[in-house]
């Protein structure tokens, strides 16, 4: 799949967000990524690729929550007006806490 | 130890550990005070809510938490932290731009009456100056400690500057280093 590319605004990966909770051990994966553009060939290659991520049971164990944001806006920011994330597994949301 | 619900584009402190040491810190500088506390840029409630549990635990039970912040999805993080959290009846969050609240929630009036404390950890850019004009006027109305936290010393050097000439005095400033290998850090200054 190809990168994004800031200047041509062609391309899939964008960012790779990981949050972790230290004390929880909770940990969340939030994958920006753009839809826009996407031929034939990449489009049968995205739906590989999401299907490799679900049956990984890697990724299954380590991760609470999988969020793959559709990012169709055009600064090189994860959050903008265009950027719609949408919960791949989990509850979407974790949990960390502050130790006094 | 207080719980926070972290969704994909809410903010937290992205070091938990340098976090615990920031706010250890500002409590300690803070010393006692008694009343309410008033959170201004409160994002999801993680300073607020910590500092009403810490008044908690020394058995300020009557103690009141208002945080106000401008983007609605921290504020409906913030709700639910503080129902996690067992805070709820103590705490009232409003979507408001710092400067507007009060105008915007004129309930906020009488949740703010006997005001002890003032949060206020602003974005890089720092205080709107009609923010430090109204923190400056409610300091006529009631003899509040002001806990000023950011991650921009050279807008926070500014603004504790037009504190000062409107009459606060700044008593201590602490670095913290929240974000070790980089040339950013964090800072905490209580204000009277």
């Amino acid at each position: 799949m190809p990168i994004y590319d800031q200047k041509t605004h062609q391309g899939f990966f964008r960012h790779l967000v990981v949050r972790e909770g230290v004390h929880t051990h909770q940990l969340m994966v939030n994958l920006s990524v753009s839809l826009d553009n996407l031929n034939a060939q990449t489009s049968e290659l995205r739906n590989t690729l999401l299907q490799e991520f679900k049956s990984d049971p890697f990724l299954k164990e380590k991760l609470t929550t999988f969020v793959i944001t559709n990012n169709a806006g055009l600064s090189d920011t994860v959050k903008n007006e265009k950027s719609e994330p949408s919960i791949f597994w989990g509850e979407g949301v974790i949990h960390e806490e502050l130790h006094f | 130890m207080v719980t926070f619900r972290i969704s994909p584009f809410s903010f937290f402190q992205t070091n938990t550990f340098g976090a615990e040491k920031l706010f250890s810190t500002a409590f300690q500088m803070l010393g006692n005070f008694k009343g309410n506390i008033l959170d201004l840029y409160c994002g999801a409630g993680s300073i607020g809510l910590s500092l009403l549990k810490l008044a908690q635990k020394e058995k300020k039970s009557d103690t009141q938490l208002v945080g106000i912040e401008i983007v609605e999805d921290a504020i409906i993080d913030a709700r639910h932290n503080a129902k996690i959290n067992g805070l709820d009846a103590q705490s009232f969050f409003v979507a408001s731009p710092a400067e507007k609240a009060l105008a915007n929630f004129p309930e906020l009036q009488e949740k703010i009456n006997n005001l002890g404390v003032v949060v206020i950890d602003p974005p890089r850019e720092g205080l709107h100056p009609n923010v430090i004009d109204r923190i400056a006027n409610l300091k006529k109305e009631y003899p509040f400690k002001l806990l000023y936290i950011s991650c921009n010393p050279v807008t926070m050097a500014r603004d504790i500057e037009l504190f000062i000439e409107k009459g606060f005095i700044c008593k201590e400033v602490q670095p913290v280093d929240l974000f070790p290998h980089t040339h950013h850090i964090e800072d905490i200054a209580v204000l009277e």
